[in-house]
């Protein structure tokens, strides 16, 4: 299945419905393109019940709260099109809608990030994303303290090793919400939900740390270490 | 408050709600309990770095960064306040018709059920925060927020009149994050209007 495709409406437009517009949309334009890329959900690669010490029915609640951010995604990207078409762009309506986009959009990448890099039981960690990390933080072990640090942090979001293109570093950040913090043009490497959806159920309010720790047993280092350019 | 206030958590004689089990009560009251630390400490670091009466050019982004986080941790605290005392276990669904909330809603919405849909529809939202009716307290009118998280959205100088939890921890114990509808209709059901009826203050356009 392909992982995406492409959506192309052409819509036809009564005279003026963007008179408003720059050159590109004139007020004789009868017909106006709009594309998105429609999203589809990335299926997992490995079973739920394989993953240890971290419950079935909790992973299954996230997947299906992923699969939300991709409907809200193309929900919103839909919406945009349309009302694009409908000479209703210039609304505020239109803005909201694009303003909401950052959330569902960064909501629904992080979690294919996130799901993408776990494996029942995990696997050895990666040498070259060994010797990477341990560029930075002067050992694997300081580094997967740091990040554990990062995700402990109060509040809800997430904690992701970023490599950053332009001085070929890496750093942890912490990203509030979905969409607040991460770095433009940063490559995600490591992505760690620390919502309360992603472990409350189990481990109950306090249990982050525990969490944690039962998710790095499930990590396919292999993955992560493709990410690293 | 100044930075030599010590918040105590108070605690609340709730249990058996209708809908909202004792294991989630529990959790979030610890939670709560959680952002009062929290405050406390912010204000304990930050004496110290100012305790000279200047703050050390070094201290600068400590001082910043911890003062940048007073909304979060104070907002917690204060909200899950208003959380916590207008629930009761003898909720009785809506308010009575004779009452200043249900009159201030029609005054404001045009009807009360106009009201209820605003809110429920904000308690609905996507995302993690707080479906919260603010009352403005120069005109007397109610309308409703959504806050995200603690600190983003609440109105200067308004007054928090009835104030729900939508973050994951008030309902993912005792519903599938999608039925946040039935934990906010469960909500609904625990209501106490009469602490809700006196957080509302008397002006002259809600007196008209």
């Amino acid at each position: 299945m392909k992982r995406r495709e492409a959506i192309t409406s052409i819509l036809t437009l009564g005279a003026g419905a963007l008179a408003t517009g720059s050159g590109i949309f004139k007020a004789e334009a009868r017909e106006v393109q709009t594309t998105y890329k429609f999203s589809t959900y990335t299926p997992l690669t490995y079973n739920f019940d394989g993953l240890k010490g971290l419950d079935k029915d909790m992973l299954e609640q996230h997947y299906a709260l992923y699969r939300g951010y991709v409907n809200n995604t193309n929900k919103a990207q839909s919406i945009m099109a349309e009302m694009l078409a409908a000479g209703k762009a210039d609304t505020t309506e239109f803005s909201e809608v694009r303003r909401r986009l950052g959330f569902e959009y960064a909501g629904m990448r992080l979690h294919e990030y996130y799901f993408g890099m776990l494996k029942p039981e995990g696997s050895p960690v990666d040498e070259k994303l060994k010797r990477a990390v341990s560029a930075f933080w002067g050992s694997w072990e300081n580094w997967i303290a740091d990040i554990t640090r990062t995700a402990m942090m109060r509040g809800i979001g997430w904690a992701i090793l970023y490599y950053d293109p332009v001085t070929k570093g890496l750093q942890n950040f912490w990203i509030d919400d979905h969409e607040n913090g991460n770095p433009p043009g940063f490559e995600p490497i490591f992505v760690l939900d620390v919502w309360e959806h992603a472990y409350i159920k189990q481990f109950g309010a306090g249990g982050r740390r525990a969490y944690i720790d039962a998710l790095l047993k499930n990590v396919d280092w292999s993955v992560i270490a493709k990410r690293l350019p | 408050m100044g930075l030599n206030t010590v918040y105590k958590a108070r605690t609340w004689n709730l249990s058996d709600l209708n809908g909202i089990s004792n294991r989630t009560l529990e959790i979030h009251f610890k939670l709560y309990e959680g952002y009062v630390t929290n405050t406390n400490l912010l204000n304990e670091k930050i004496a110290e770095l100012i305790k000279d009466g200047n703050l050390d050019p070094t201290k600068t982004a400590a001082f910043s960064e911890l003062k940048r986080r007073f909304g979060f941790e104070y907002n917690g605290m204060v909200l899950h306040e208003y959380y916590f005392d207008n629930l009761t276990k003898d909720g009785s669904g809506d308010p009575s018709k004779d009452s200043a909330f249900y009159k201030a809603a029609e005054a404001s919405f045009g009807s009360y059920e106009t009201w209820k849909a605003d809110f429920i529809n904000v308690g609905k939202m996507r995302g993690v925060g707080w479906a919260i009716c603010y009352q403005d307290p120069v005109t007397g009118t109610l309308s409703n927020h959504w806050i995200n998280m603690h600190e983003t959205g609440n109105v200067a100088g308004y007054k928090p009149i009835l104030v729900m939890d939508v973050w994951e921890h008030a309902f993912i114990l005792d519903y599938v994050p999608a039925d946040r509808p039935k934990y906010i209709e469960a909500f609904f059901s625990n209501i106490n209007w009469e602490a809700v009826n006196s957080r509302l203050i008397a002006t002259e356009t809600a007196k008209a």
